[in-house]
């Protein structure tokens, strides 16, 4: 008797389990294996993102500042100016964010070159964008008595790419805003007094760039983190935090008007 | 009679080692074989070899006309055996044990395993577990799972090891009765002479791996020898080799033995009693299988 | 087929009245307890450190215990003293937790549900194949060392049958041990966490592009699918090593040796996975691979060439070849004991 109960628990056990696990193995497999897919699988999520762009809609792009890391409400400066804008025109306006966390310049090149990146900078009528920051991070940790040669190559490089990656957006819209945002810094004390130097060099260069074209703005950030670091910077002490983002929307919105 | 275990050629090879060499014996129907050797002399490898627990390096074995390689359900489907200590699963009962394999039967074999136990002796204790048995209960448990599935051919392997005086008389009278009352042919090895003398047809001796004879006991132990005994062992044994040219036999402290035509005993006597030995008594015996063995081992000690 | 199904019978009630269900039950039992009390405790540290760190007490807590990760681990990110290929892993698991702050997800509270998951994955790698090997090391062994398996090889069986029949009880017993994992751990946690959460989504689909964790195909899915994918994984494991140990027990006499063998073989082994990223070889030992459901929460260090079908075809290649040379020993062996 206890051998038919142990027999025949153990079989329909196998038998049900069988079934269920056939089913969440297949899954598994489809899931985990989704993290060595080609790369161009990736573009078609993006591509069919970009396909929806609407005409003068907001178009943000860059790194992990202009997606939002930082504002515990998930809006990121960008999401004020939207919003901002809305209360303006009364009306909805359609806002894409596709920057990503740790850009760099190099990356946001290829990522606007992208063949299906064309039709959402047609459509756009403000383009937002935040780069530059993890370049100029990545430098100011090498060694000071190559930091000077360093410090001009990078720079160098990321004008260079970045007038690339401006002269594509103006190849598709013409007549976009452009808004880029400047970089602050995260020490303002004497002790970092030679990467604020480097910063402020940073900085003036980019504005000169930018301003070498039409529809645009330099949005400094520098000053308005000066006298407000521990107010508007967030726990992890790298991005602004809820507060910040708002000041640098604020900002842009002024700039914008 | 039909052979039912032919043993052909066998030889066994373990890493280079010869265990067995060149074994070569048939079993016919109905009797009961006997597998005689000093313990190591590779008995049990033979036995195992049969039952196909071990394969042979060469040659072949057949039971019932199957090899027990090329068809090994078929060729031990009629074999019943124990293979040294009988041993269980401690953690079932002894019913569970005999349940378990009859299962491996063919399931058109019809086995009762009541009617069996109950033969045994068991009955009382068969849904006990096996840890709580003696080693008798065992080896009863032994012989059911051999028996259950009535089998052409019965093998044993020192099944008198561990049993007591009134074992081994019971089990005596249980081969006798299983080979005449139902025509089963049994297999028995075993170290003790004594025991084969007394219940086996044929036997075969077996020492180092290798056959040393093959034939019906009541041949093997054909002929008498002569007892003397004396006060000087040594010197006897010195007096018949020289002097008549006659190999004898240490038999005991006090007493030596010869195989010799009854024309000789009355001129050895004569030289012993010249030679100054006193001869206290001289007899004549039937050879045992024992002194066979020991002629043919040159004294080994065995059982 | 119907003497295979015997045979089947026969290896699950042995392993029964051996009383080894009992001991992993047992086993199990103690070590789902400790572990829900140490998931309780955890949790209820960490929300009040966050609690006391941020003069917080709303609902909202869990994001800044997740902003306080965050900030944490970037700061490692800019140390100089991680080498590049670790900061690899922490800022696929910065973005990682910048996805659950975005869509609202909150990886540190439990539920019945998370529990079960978790447990499942902190034992895959270890002890989960500990039990198996409890279970199976003795299946031909033990017969050895006790001399129980003259018996079975004298009945007209063909040794295949025999040691096929056993695997096939194996195979069974292991989704008994896996479904007793899912029971007892339902059970207990039942009492511990009162929130059930078998429909809350859980983010899965993490994957790695260049070094970047690249969210866009992350999904989310109620937990019970999860739930069911992760012991689905769970069974595969146990089945591999299930095989391993089996062949073990083949090929040696005694039990102990038996269990010696395969425990040490699998924490050696796992030691192996620290050199997986320098040390090609060492991605092609089972030990390294046993950690699967990794790849679906996303928590793997990055390593080029390794996924999740990598990893199930290397186990499956140590399971069919542990299998093949069991049935090859098994059937050629000379039973000496």
């Amino acid at each position: 008797m206890i051998k038919k109960i142990i027999w025949y628990t153990v079989g329909i056990i196998f038998v049900l389990g069988l079934g269920f696990f056939a089913y969440g193995f297949k899954n598994a497999i489809s899931i985990g294996n989704a993290i060595n897919k080609e790369p161009n699988n990736i573009a078609t999520t993006e591509e069919e993102k970009i396909d929806a762009f609407e005409a003068d809609s907001v178009l943000v792009i860059g790194d992990s500042l202009a997606r939002g890391t930082g504002d515990l409400t998930g809006k990121g400066f960008a999401g004020y100016v939207v919003e901002g804008l809305e209360k303006e025109k009364g009306a909805d306006i359609p806002y894409y964010n596709i920057a990503i966390e740790g850009l760099k310049t190099q990356m946001l090149l290829s990522q606007v070159k992208e063949p299906k990146m064309a039709e959402g900078i047609r459509q756009a009528g403000i383009i937002l964008i935040s780069i530059g920051g993890n370049d100029l991070r990545a430098m100011t940790k090498t060694q000071s008595e190559e930091k000077l040669s360093s410090f001009n190559e990078a720079m160098r490089i990321f004008l260079d790419q970045l007038d690339q990656i401006l002269r594509v957006i103006r190849l598709e819209n013409e007549k976009a805003m452009i808004v880029f945002l400047g970089l602050y810094n995260l020490d303002y004390s004497a002790t970092n007094a030679i990467n604020s130097e480097y910063l402020l060099e940073w900085n003036h260069a980019t504005q000169k760039l930018i301003e070498s074209y039409e529809f645009t703005v330099f949005t400094p950030t520098y000053d308005l983190f000066k006298l407000n670091l521990e107010d508007y910077i967030s726990q992890d002490g790298l991005h602004p935090n809820t507060k910040g983002h708002a000041a640098i929307g604020e900002r842009i919105l002024i700039n914008l008007n | 009679m039909e052979i039912i275990l032919s043993v052909k050629n066998v030889s066994k090879t373990i890493r280079g080692k010869q265990i067995i060499n060149d074994i070569s014996f048939n079993v016919k129907e109905g009797q009961i074989y006997g597998f005689l050797g000093p313990n190591g002399a590779g008995k049990t490898m033979t036995i195992r070899m049969i039952v196909g627990l071990m394969y042979p390096t060469s040659g072949s074995i057949e039971i019932g006309g199957y090899d027990i390689r090329k068809s090994f359900v078929k060729a031990i489907s009629q074999v019943g055996c124990i293979i040294e200590n009988p041993e269980f699963y401690e953690y079932f009962s002894g019913f569970d044990n005999l349940e378990l394999l009859r299962k491996m039967e063919p399931h058109d074999l019809k086995l009762g395993i009541n009617e069996i136990v109950e033969w045994v002796g068991l009955s009382k204790r068969i849904h006990d577990k096996v840890s709580t048995y003696s080693l008798g209960m065992k080896q009863r448990l032994g012989i059911a799972q051999a028996l259950m599935k009535k089998p052409k051919l019965l093998i044993l392997d020192e099944p008198t090891n561990g049993l007591d005086p009134a074992g081994i008389i019971e089990f005596r009278n249980l081969v006798q009765m299983l080979s005449k009352e139902r025509g089963m042919t049994i297999f028995i090895s075993s170290h003790q002479l004594s025991e084969i003398q007394m219940i086996c047809d044929e036997v075969a001796i077996v020492l180092h791996g290798k056959m040393i004879q093959n034939s019906k006991v009541q041949a093997l132990s054909q002929g008498h020898k002569i007892i003397w005994h004396v006060d000087d062992v040594p010197k006897a044994r010195k007096i018949l080799r020289e002097k008549f040219d006659i190999e004898s036999f240490k038999d005991s402290q006090d007493s030596l033995y010869a195989n010799i035509d009854d024309d000789y005993i009355e001129r050895i006597n004569r030289e012993l009693l010249f030679s100054d030995i006193a001869v206290k008594f001289v007899y004549k015996k039937q050879k045992s299988l024992e002194d066979l063995f020991m002629e043919l081992t040159g004294g080994e000690t065995i059982g | 087929m119907k003497r295979l199904v015997n045979i089947v019978k026969n290896e699950i009630l042995k392993i029964f009245y051996k009383k080894r269900m009992h001991v992993i039950t047992a086993i199990l039992f103690i070590v789902i307890i400790l572990f829900a009390y140490g998931e309780h405790y955890t949790l209820s540290k960490a929300q009040e450190r966050a609690a006391v760190q941020f003069e917080i007490e709303n609902e909202e807590e869990w994001k800044n215990i997740l902003e306080l990760q965050l900030a944490d681990l970037e700061r490692r990110l800019d140390s100089a003293y991680i080498p590049d290929r670790g900061k690899a892993s922490i800022r696929v698991r910065v973005e990682q937790i910048k996805f659950y702050i975005d869509y609202d997800v909150n990886p540190i509270s439990s539920s019945v549900a998370r529990f079960m998951g978790r447990l499942i994955e902190q034992s895959i790698f270890l002890f989960l194949p500990l039990l198996i090997i409890l279970l199976a090391a003795d299946m031909v062994s033990g017969e050895m060392t006790f001399g129980t398996i003259k018996l079975i090889l004298t009945r007209p069986v063909k040794r295949w049958r025999i040691i096929m029949g056993k695997l096939l009880a194996l195979s069974m017993l292991e989704m008994v041990v896996i479904s007793m994992i899912a029971l007892l751990s339902y059970l207990i946690a039942s009492m511990v966490f009162s929130y059930s959460g078998f429909n809350e989504p859980v983010v899965t689909g993490f994957r790695v592009l260049e070094n970047q964790l690249d969210t866009s195909a992350v999904r989310t899915i109620p937990q019970w699918q999860y739930l069911l994918m992760v012991y689905a994984i769970a069974y595969f494991v146990a089945f591999v090593i299930g095989s391993l140990s089996l062949m073990v027990s083949v090929m040696v006499q005694s039990t102990s040796a038996s269990i010696g063998i395969m425990m040490s073989t699998l924490i050696g082994g796992s030691f192996l996975s620290l050199f997986i990223s320098e040390w090609k070889i060492t991605r092609y030992f089972f030990t390294t691979n046993l950690n699967l459901t990794a790849y679906l929460t996303g928590d793997f260090q990055i390593v080029e060439g390794l996924s999740m079908s990598f990893s199930i075809l290397v186990l499956l290649g140590w399971s069919i070849g542990a299998i093949i040379i069991a049935f090859i020993f098994f059937t050629q062996k000379d039973i000496l004991s």
